[in-house]
């Protein structure tokens, strides 16, 4: 396992220096800047500043449970002109009151981040396509009771690579691609790794529809799976529709279907999600602003298969968030 | 309550005095029309005090475009509903159920505003106006709406004052309101005066329809029935909710298709408007207001008591004799009254039609306005007829009848209106006049008729009893009643909320946010953002918002146009080619030429530079490469000399310069330059030949060549020098070429002649010299050997054949005595005197010693041309022998007589 760490810090060294190369580059070159926006009541602002961070409380409520995300950090920064640094960390609340008697709290740590450098624009085909290539570390930290697996805790460093282009489908704003993941996964139990090459597609049908479709390709060995293929579709179709400058109404339907093949006994799982809200957004000062989201009742399905159960569980639930987004 | 009826018969009665008709008239009319003409006063005085404190006409008219849409459609709304919920009241108060009419009316009440603001929000829901404004305008619909009906309830109870009190109250809160928001306006953003004004006005209808409602509600005290019972109407009753709906749309059909497919035009993006015809419209039915005032008088005072006498003697205890007796009284008192009020309508409205173009003149308007108001008079006149046969109709529950005119006039109005919308502007308002007319004469043929069996009818109905049963009405009754609507009311709120707060062009961009719905961002699919830049902040064109173009870096964008479409080259908003600065062409309206061309030079159906017959934009052709095919034509089908295959040119002359209706091309008249018309007649000397004697082909009539005998062909060219001049110089019209004149350097002309008309040898072209005399001796003057005088060549007189006639004067006019050309009396042989050169002398005398004026041998004072009176006496009293009258000579002495 150390050695495998060594490979990837020196892989984290050479990159630095790469991008350090580029850093003394600045000094002679104008840094014009990549392309950045932010998301706002669903629409995406393009905006100069290079950097962002956001921060946000999440409180999710449900007929037998409650979760509580606090959004530590989320975003990005510009190192240079080709280099990104990427993060994503966030620390969770679980309470699921079906679970034993009273309460059991889940309280883990989910982060992503890694250095991400832009790799210019390739022609596959007849298309253009906009690459990067990434660095990534991810950790998840689960922080199950001990009855339930103690504190389960995952590090994956992975080499990620991206491809973006265009599609001329929808009504503008529509892209496809694909996410290559090869990561090496340290685990609590037994170390392995992580393959993936997960087609993406993000659609704007006009009139505020969009659609983002995600098909996941999987291959993992490690901790409790061994050698498992695992074939997902995650699908999200949501409607906005603006009130004024700080209001807008969504409705979301998202699908996320998980099937398992191998290595595992977890059979398939199956997701329905059905939750409309209103978003709320205002900016406190030109490079700060805050963003809400409170959640009309939606509505949950899940169902979760496998060699020796089945389970299903439905029901109403409440969200809100609250968070803030600064960007420089 | 006292019945209108009653006041009208004591005002009426009581008006033996011009005075006391005044009155009576007045009160008449504020019963009548009285919410109609205080609406139109109060409208007129904001219009006015606008005028006066802003001069922004684009609100004014927004603001009147606004009124009038809120007028015409919520009457649209609420008319069907009156007619229904009127026959629902008069039923509840028959069979004594008056404690259902206040649940009715806020039933009736709930119903409209629910319709009245979804119909005004869709209807306003893309429009441009800030949102402040549509709610403003949707609030005012409903509010309208809603008066309409809550005058309709007033009107049954027939307190018609209270009606006229309450709009007179609104409208003089809207106007107060009005003229203190245009001094101190409320800052709006956009549309500020329209904004103020028709909040003002709101107001006043708020007003209006609170006090009809608090009159109502205070009216109905007893809270009985259900408040939607009233809809079971529309299954047993539909045909008056499609009555009233079929007249109204009648009505205004016509409006809408001048609107839509006449001359019109579109105010602020939202609102048509045709203010020519709407004024003619309004001024039109305004002229019809005695009529209506005079059926509303009628129908009271003398119909409505012999209706209820004829009713009472059917329902009770008439005989049949009784009731023909009645019927008879009743319809002729219609038919009279009728007649009288067409009549008393039929003179004014002429009188206007006539009166009204010196109406115009004097104010200097539209004679087009003039045709549409003349026309307008006589449909408005029909209109206002067909409206109270149908109340006639309502009276005998003749429903049916009532249906079918409404229908009648609204098809007829349709289809009317829509073929001859088609003609043009002259012939709008023709629609609406034949439609109203035809329904008129329609509706008076099913009025005789329904008399000849009303009698029977009401007998037959009374056989039978309407139970109207419909289960989807009374659940629908239920639901409402239960407060099942408020989801629904709290639905179209949020809709109205989410329409007034923002909304999404066609191009798909949130005018608030600014982001675009199709593309989820700030950009639209073509890359340009609502203000229709792209990220390089250029627009379409590439220009950038200071006016300066990054693609050309130039103020011109590639076609040379500016950043405000000004082509650099024609100085205006088209390009040579007929192509505005976004690349339409302003021949055709569209992005292609008339030969199908874009801008960029690609043509329509190929997609290519050149068109299906080889032709690029300019006229190059694609074999060629040249303006000219293979065959020699050009784009156009014209050869290098202009002509096409026919040989015709652009203007349909053929080669020699003439077209088929044989006019000449260059001379623009039936005949060329040399006087011949097309198939070779001259005109002028009415043959085949000119003067010259050539004719149409140029052929000469004596040559038979096409030269002349002098050798000039038709073109002046002389055959041997091959130029103008012959070869002695002289053109064949007579110019010398050294002189330029028509004479040589020796006064001579190309014949031969000087100026007096006499050769080198002193003859003319004669032979006469300038004598007179040929060489034969003959006379030119007179043909003959004598001259004027009668002498011969050599001076011979042929009366007295000496050298002197009788006269003593020679040939040559001297006088034998004298020896000049002068006698002794001074005149010479033709009579004219020396001194005068006339045929008298200074002193009056003629040749032959006659004077002048006396035509006597004396003058004026007894003298003869010596002097001599008739005694013989000179003027100092001498005789010729110098002796006076008493024999005394001139030295004194005595001579003897």
């Amino acid at each position: 396992m150390n050695r495998v760490k060594n490979i990837f810090f020196l892989m984290l060294l050479v990159s630095l220096t790469s991008f350090s190369k580029d850093e003394l580059a600045l000094e002679e070159e104008i840094f014009v800047g990549k392309s950045r926006g932010i998301d706002v009541l669903n629409f995406y602002e393009p905006v100069s500043e290079q950097n962002s961070i956001r921060h946000y409380l999440s409180y999710e409520y449900g007929s037998s449970y409650s979760l509580v995300e606090w959004k530590i950090a989320q975003g990005y920064i510009a190192l240079d002109e080709k280099w990104d640094f990427e993060y994503d960390t966030d620390h969770e609340f679980y309470i699921d009151d079906d679970l034993g008697n009273g309460s059991i709290n889940y309280n883990g740590w989910d982060s992503l981040m890694g250095l991400v450098r832009d790799t210019g624009n390739h022609k596959f085909g007849d298309k253009i396509w906009t690459t990067d290539f990434g660095l990534m570390w991810e950790y998840n930290q689960l922080g199950l009771p001990d009855e339930s697996g103690g504190n389960y805790e995952k590090n994956e460093f992975a080499l990620r690579y991206r491809l973006r282009t265009n599609a001329d489908i929808g009504m503008g704003g529509t892209y496809w691609g694909f996410d290559f993941w090869l990561g090496k996964v340290f685990v609590t139990g037994r170390d392995g790794y992580s393959l993936e090459g997960n087609l993406l597609t993000s659609t704007n049908w006009g009139y505020g529809w969009q659609t983002f479709n995600t098909l996941y390709n999987e291959y993992y060995d490690y901790g409790g799976y061994e050698g498992t293929y695992l074939l997902g579709l995650e699908s999200i179709t949501r409607w906005t529709y603006e009130f004024n400058k700080n209001w807008a109404f969504c409705f979301e339907t998202e699908v996320d279907v998980d099937k398992f093949i191998g290595g595992t006994s977890q059979d398939y799982t199956g997701e329905l999600t059905l939750y409309p809200h209103l978003l709320y957004n205002r900016e406190v000062y030109p490079n700060l602003r805050v963003f809400s989201e409170i959640g009309l009742p939606g509505y949950g399905y899940k169902k979760n298969v496998s060699d020796s159960s089945s389970s299903t569980d439905s029901g109403i639930y409440f969200l809100a968030l609250i968070g803030l987004q600064y960007i420089w | 309550m006292a019945g209108i009826g009653f006041e009208f018969r004591k005002l009426f009665s009581e008006s033996d005095s011009t005075l006391g008709d005044l009155k009576a008239i007045a009160y008449s009319t504020l019963i009548s029309v009285g919410p109609w003409l205080i609406t139109t006063i109060s409208l007129n005085f904001l219009m006015h005090i606008s005028r006066e404190y802003i001069f922004i006409r684009d609100e004014r008219v927004l603001f009147m475009s606004t009124v009038l849409y809120c007028f015409i459609f919520s009457q649209l709304l609420a008319t069907p509903w009156q007619y229904v919920v009127t026959r629902y009241m008069s039923d509840c108060i028959y069979q004594k159920r008056s404690n259902e009419l206040r649940k009715t009316y806020i039933g009736i009440i709930k119903v409209i505003i629910i319709m009245a603001f979804i119909i005004g929000s869709l209807f306003l829901r893309n429009s441009p106006l800030p949102y402040y404004y549509k709610k403003m305008a949707v609030i005012l619909f409903t509010l309208l709406s809603a008066s309409w009906i809550g005058m309709c309830f007033v009107n049954v109870l027939k307190n018609y004052k209270f009606v006229a009190f309450s709009y007179f109250i609104g409208n003089l809160l809207a106007m107060v309101l009005g003229f203190y928001l245009i001094k101190n306006p409320i800052n709006f953003p956009e549309n500020f005066l329209a904004t103020n004004l028709i909040f003002a006005y709101a107001m006043g209808i708020l007003l209006t329809f609170l006090l009809l409602s608090y009159y109502l509600l205070s009216a109905f005290k007893e809270r009985g029935g259900t408040e939607f019972g009233f809809l079971k109407y529309l299954k047993g009753y539909s045909s008056l909710f499609f009555m009233g709906l079929f007249y109204i749309l009648g009505i205004w059909v016509h409006l809408f298709i001048v609107w839509t497919k006449g001359d019109h035009y579109i105010i602020a993006g939202t609102f048509t408007a045709s203010p020519f015809y709407e004024v003619a419209l309004f001024y039109a039915f305004f002229i019809t207001i005695p009529s209506m005032v005079y059926f509303v008088v009628f129908l009271e005072t003398k119909f409505f008591p012999d209706y209820k006498t004829y009713y009472a003697h059917i329902s009770y205890k008439g005989t049949l004799d009784d009731i023909d007796k009645s019927l008879a009284t009743m319809m002729d008192v219609l038919k009279r009254e009728m007649f009288y009020c067409m009549e008393m309508q039929f003179f004014i409205s002429i009188s206007f039609a006539l009166l009204s173009k010196l109406i115009f003149e004097n104010y200097g308007l539209d004679l087009y306005l003039l045709d549409l108001f003349r026309i307008s008079l006589f449909s408005a006149f029909c209109a206002v007829f067909i409206s109270m046969i149908i109340t006639i109709f309502l009276y005998f529950d003749a429903r049916i009848q009532a249906l079918m005119v409404s229908f009648v006039f609204f098809i007829t109005d349709l289809l009317f209106s829509l073929y001859f919308v088609k003609f043009g502007n002259e012939y709008t308002g023709l629609g609406f006049f034949l439609s109203s007319f035809i329904t008129l004469l329609f509706a008076n043929i099913l009025l005789n008729r329904l008399f000849k069996n009303i009698s029977y009818t009401t007998f037959y109905r009374q056989n039978f009893k309407k139970i109207i049963r419909s289960p989807l009405i009374n659940i629908l009754d239920k639901f409402l009643s239960r407060k099942g609507y408020l989801p629904v009311i709290v639905i179209i709120l949020l809709s109205g909320f989410l329409n007034g707060c923002s909304r999404y062009d066609e191009r798909g961009f949130n005018n608030i946010t600014k982001h675009n719905w199709h593309t989820m961002s700030t950009y639209d699919f073509s890359g340009y953002d609502i203000q229709g830049y792209n990220s390089d902040g250029a627009d379409k064109r590439g220009f950038t918002s200071l006016g300066w173009n990054i693609y050309t870096d130039s103020p011109y964008d590639y076609y040379s146009f500016d950043f405000y479409g000004r082509h650099s080259v024609t100085g205006t908003s088209f390009d040579e080619n007929g192509f505005d600065a976004s690349g339409y062409n302003s021949e055709t309206g569209s992005v292609y030429n008339k030969d199908g061309f874009k801008r960029e030079g690609i043509h329509i159906d190929t997609g290519t530079a050149f068109n299906k017959d080889g032709w690029g934009m300019y006229g190059v052709n694609k074999d060629t490469g040249e303006y000219y095919d293979s065959n020699g034509y050009n784009i156009q089908g014209y050869d290098r000399e202009g002509y096409d295959r026919k040989g015709k040119d652009a203007e349909g002359f053929d080669r020699e310069g003439w077209n088929e209706n044989g006019v000449f091309k260059y001379t623009g008249t039936t005949v060329d330059y040399r006087g011949f018309e097309k198939d070779g007649y001259n005109p002028a000397t009415k043959s085949k030949y000119d003067e010259r004697g050539f004719d149409f082909k140029g052929i000469h009539n004596k040559t038979g060549t096409k030269y002349d005998l002098l050798k000039f062909d038709t073109e002046g060219i002389h055959k041997d020098t091959k130029t103008e001049f012959d070869v002695n110089g002289w053109t064949w019209y007579g110019l010398n070429s050294d002189t330029r004149d028509y004479y040589d350097v020796n006064g001579y002309n190309k014949e031969g002649y000087d100026k007096s008309g006499y050769d080198d040898r002193g003859l003319d072209s004669d032979g006469y010299n300038r004598s007179g005399w040929s060489r034969k001796g003959i006379f030119k003057g007179t043909g003959t050997r004598y001259d004027y005088y009668g002498f011969d060549v050599r001076g011979i007189n042929k009366e007295t054949g000496s050298r002197y006639d009788e006269y003593g004067w020679n040939s040559r006019g001297i006088s034998k005595k004298t020896g000049t050309k002068y006698d002794s009396l001074g005149f010479d042989r033709n009579g004219l005197h020396q001194t005068t050169g006339k045929n008298y002398s200074r002193d009056g005398w003629k040749n032959d010693a006659t004077h002048i004026v006396t035509g006597t041998g004396y003058d004026p004072k007894g003298y003869d041309i010596y002097g001599y009176d008739k005694d013989g006496y000179d003027r100092r009293g001498y005789n010729s022998s110098g002796i006076d009258r008493n024999g005394f000579d001139r030295e004194g002495r005595y001579v003897g007589e």
